[in-house]
């Protein structure tokens, strides 16, 4: 048991290691691709990704 | 030398060795010394009884190399029965040393001019600065039974006397004689055969032939394993218990007692730690607190090594054998001590009580009877355990026995039983905890965990990559910065869009990005984006700014918090802007700010603290199983760490 528990102690500190030096981070963000005009919308209110919002108390 | 004749029968005597003072003569037992007159006679001493000892007068052996011959014994008869011997060594340095030997145990001693307080003054349990610090563990009175050959004092017929033993650490061993004033110290140790250079084996074999009797009360078989040991035997069939004495018995009285079997027949041979042991006698005591509580002990018995104890109770088992009082660090030895101290172990009281003999058969190496009570304290540190008991009386004394747990498997091929020993249902108070203890190794891999953090901590380059303030408020268009084209119509007025000057990121090291606003009782929404330049690939991000505080009842409150963060997984090395688009509350009575840094290979310390959360799992669990298991050893104590001791009565209401 004692050593059966070593190894995945070892198994994981290299893991967490192994994460966190090529920069992993546990949650996954959403990804995709932005539409070329977004960057001309400098000034503007319009949002292609808008999930509404409607925080306070 | 000097050689005469015995006054008595005239039989040649011979005083071999020059400081001797009297011969015993071996013809008519006459106690002769030579004195100025000649030889003169002190009467005579009764024959020795066959103690069946190893050692004989004449024997040579040697004592940290000083080489003796045994010149004489005394046998000294104890006030509550029995007979040991005491040999006496004449060294060929001219000094006289003492060898006692009782219950397979021999013990070397030298006269020193110690002065120790009387009799009466000692105290069981007392250690004497005196006399090293060693411990009294008896104090009794013995009388000169008989004895034999070249002897260095006078030893008169029947003369009895008070004496002390005393014991310590590192087999010391100590004799107080009160038969002189002042009192004469003897000091030693304990010593094996193989010590004082005396081939066991080929010594005179001791106790090694069965006696068969019978039993004058029921005629049944009475086998005497250790007649020349044993005090008492009790038969098995009718419980008549008799006196033994050199091999014959005396009816002593019938015992009234229930019959209890055996799970191990007497006679039966097992070998323990490498000894042969035959099972000699079998007992059942009990102990009374809220209910009566039993269990049975074992005799066990080799010639060379004596007797020793096979305790059964509750189905757990144990080897138990005696101890020398003084080598226990004991802080109460009259009395009851939270822990005692053994050749470095630490033991824990377990429970004190007074224990009955309820049921005896077998052979006994002292007069035990059914109702014998003894008063014991038990100490456990498992698998071993300690044991004292302290006898009142006339002949006080303190006896320590150590024991060890013994599986039942360890007992059944121990004595070849062909039956399956029963296996306990409760934990014993000495039974080891055999789960997994992982203490140490979650200590190593914390170490290494701890190391892999440090070494991840001062390599990340924590690369601030950008730190901007963003103006919420509408813009104010001018002929230099034209409005651009009105929004559709269902766009929320209440929101702004931000693009970043670009900038160059490493990639494979993660990405923190920090937003801080001052808004007080009101919310800003804030949805980002990592966007690369040349593929428009983004990495989203969200963060909520909300912060409420006042006055409520005279104390002031506050909820929410005016900082977010967020971490994005390494994206590739590249070019990159951050697409900021906020919204806020459009009631709101002033446009909020924003700040947001973005920094590049930072340390995660939530990361370490998962890490160590996986790594103390599994040694949480078995600390779970540890903590119970050890929680229903406590449970029968009076003095358990965990405080639950309840009585059957509690259990009972």
């Amino acid at each position: 048991m004692k050593k059966l528990y070593a190894l995945l102690g070892i198994l994981l500190i290299g893991g967490y290691a192994w994460a966190d030096w090529t920069g992993h981070e546990l949650q996954r963000p959403r990804r995709g691709y932005a539409p070329q005009s977004i960057r001309g919308s400098q000034s503007g209110a319009r949002s292609f990704w808008y999930t509404g919002y409607h925080g306070g108390k | 030398m000097t050689v005469a004749n015995c006054p008595a029968c005239a039989a040649p005597i011979e005083f071999a060795i020059g400081s001797s003072a009297v011969v015993v003569c071996g013809y008519c037992r006459s106690v002769v010394a030579r004195s100025d007159r000649g030889v003169e006679s002190f009467g005579k001493v009764a024959a020795l009884v066959d103690t069946g000892s190893p050692l004989g007068t004449g024997m040579r052996g040697s004592y940290r190399n000083s080489a003796f011959s045994i010149t004489g014994r005394t046998q000294m008869r104890h006030e509550a029965g029995g007979v040991w011997d005491e040999w006496y060594a004449a060294f060929d340095d001219g000094r006289w040393g003492w060898l006692a030997e009782a219950q397979g145990r021999y013990y070397v001693t030298f006269q020193t001019g110690a002065q120790v307080p009387e009799y009466e003054q000692l105290q069981l349990g007392a250690r004497l600065a005196e006399v090293d610090g060693l411990m009294v563990s008896e104090l009794g009175s013995a009388s000169l039974a008989s004895a034999e050959g070249e002897l260095p004092w006078k030893p008169l017929p029947g003369e009895s006397y008070r004496y002390a033993d005393l014991t310590g650490g590192e087999q010391k061993f100590a004799s107080i004689d009160f038969s002189e004033t002042p009192p004469l110290v003897f000091k030693g140790y304990q010593v094996t055969l193989s010590e004082l250079g005396i081939d066991a084996g080929a010594a005179r074999t001791r106790g090694a032939d069965l006696v068969q009797l019978n039993c004058s009360n029921c005629g049944g078989p009475l086998d005497l394993r250790a007649p020349d040991r044993s005090e008492r035997i009790i038969c098995p069939n009718c419980g008549s218990a008799f006196d033994v004495s050199a091999g014959k018995l005396q009816f002593f009285k019938l015992l009234k007692q229930k019959k209890v079997e055996p799970v191990i027949a007497l006679g039966i041979t097992g070998t323990i730690d490498g000894t042969a042991y035959v099972i000699a006698g079998f007992m059942q005591r009990s102990v009374k607190f809220d209910m009566t509580y039993y269990w049975t002990e074992y005799l066990l018995f080799h010639a060379e090594k004596g007797f020793r104890w096979l305790v059964h109770s509750d189905d757990h088992w144990s080897f138990v054998e005696p101890i020398a009082p003084g080598e226990v660090f004991d802080a109460a030895p009259l009395g009851v001590a939270k822990s005692v101290g053994w050749k470095g172990q630490s033991f824990r009281l377990f429970q004190e009580a007074t224990a009955r003999v309820t049921y005896v058969i077998g052979e006994f190496y002292w007069r035990v009877t059914v109702g014998e009570a003894v008063n014991t304290v038990d100490y456990v540190a498992p698998p071993f355990g300690l044991s004292k008991e302290v006898t009142g009386g006339k002949a006080p004394e303190i006896a320590w026995s150590y024991a060890r747990y013994m599986q039942p498997e360890e007992v059944e091929t121990a004595f070849t039983l062909k039956e399956r020993l029963p296996r306990p249902s409760m934990v014993g108070p000495m039974q080891p905890y055999t789960g997994p203890k992982l203490g140490k190794t979650w200590l190593f891999l914390l170490v290494l965990l701890i190391a892999a953090a440090v070494l991840l901590a001062v390599t990340r380059p924590n690369r601030l990559i950008l730190d901007q303030s963003f103006d919420l408020a509408p813009p104010s268009w001018s002929a230099a910065t034209p409005a651009p084209a009105p929004p559709s119509a269902d766009a929320p007025t209440n929101a702004r869009i931000f693009l970043t000057e670009p900038f160059e990121l490493n990639g494979n090291q993660n990405i923190r990005i920090d937003g801080r606003t001052g808004l007080q009782n009101d919310w800003l929404y804030v949805s980002g984006d990592l966007v690369e330049e040349r593929t428009n690939a983004l990495t989203g991000f969200e963060m909520e700014f909300e912060y409420y505080s006042g006055i409520d009842g005279g104390e002031r409150w506050s909820e929410g918090s005016r900082d977010e963060t967020a971490f994005l997984s390494a994206p590739p090395k590249g070019r990159y802007v951050l697409r900021v688009e906020a919204q806020w509350n459009p009631q709101a009575k002033a446009t909020p700010d924003l700040h947001m840094t973005v920094r590049e290979g930072v340390f995660r310390w939530s990361h370490f603290i998962l890490a160590l959360l996986a790594l103390s799992v599994i040694p949480l669990l078995a600390m779970i199983r540890q903590v119970s298991f050890e929680s229903q050893r406590w449970k029968e104590s009076a003095h358990s760490p965990f405080g639950n001791f309840e009585s059957v009565e509690d259990d009972d209401e």
